[in-house]
């Protein structure tokens, strides 16, 4: 995830941030609405998971974490050894993803302190993707 | 988790969209350009196949 100098009133705290601590993997630019959708992604060794830390779906644009459309409990790993980095996934299914509304959604990883700690890049729910 | 950490990830969240968007605009404003530049030249190439 890069970093953007024009924003640089708050540059230096997002470079030294916790916020890229869970990578989204592959991260689509668009699905279909009311279609089961796998969310991927990779805890660094910069976090501790916790069974209380969860995946979002947000609608880009979110204040507080409490503004998510839907979420998921984030599944611990089997055999954790801390400072080790771990590749999870959660299933987000179809009844309880938005519609084609025309909207931006992007995950984020809240951890159970309500903290975010990863954002991944923008998608829209379509019918249809032309690419 | 204090309120200024919070909206610091809100807006560096709101700027990892923003950033992919204008670089997913940039993208679908050249493929516009073509597929213009494309229609064209197959309306040329019609009008070229009438005329007598």
């Amino acid at each position: 995830m890069s970093l953007y100098p024009e924003v640089t009133s708050t540059g230096s705290a997002m470079e030294t941030s916790n916020f890229a601590h869970v990578i989204f993997q592959n991260v689509g630019k668009s699905y279909l609405p009311h279609a089961a959708l796998e969310c991927h992604y990779t805890l660094t060794q910069f976090i501790k998971p916790h069974p209380k830390d969860w995946v979002g779906i947000f609608k880009v644009g979110w204040s507080t974490a409490r503004d998510y459309y839907t979420f998921l409990w984030s599944p611990l790993p089997e055999s954790y050894t801390e400072g080790t980095a771990v590749n999870r996934s959660v299933v987000f299914q179809g009844y309880y993803v938005p519609n084609d509304d025309g909207e931006f959604y992007q995950f984020c990883y809240v951890t159970h302190k309500g903290e975010i700690r990863g954002a991944s890049t923008p998608f829209q729910f379509r019918a249809s993707s032309p690419s | 988790v204090c309120a200024g950490d919070e909206s610091v990830a809100s807006h560096f969240a709101l700027v990892t969209a923003y950033e992919d968007i204008k670089k997913r605009l940039r993208d679908t404003e050249r493929e516009n350009m073509l597929l213009r530049k494309r229609v064209k030249q197959m309306e040329d190439k019609l009008i070229r196949q009438e005329a007598p």
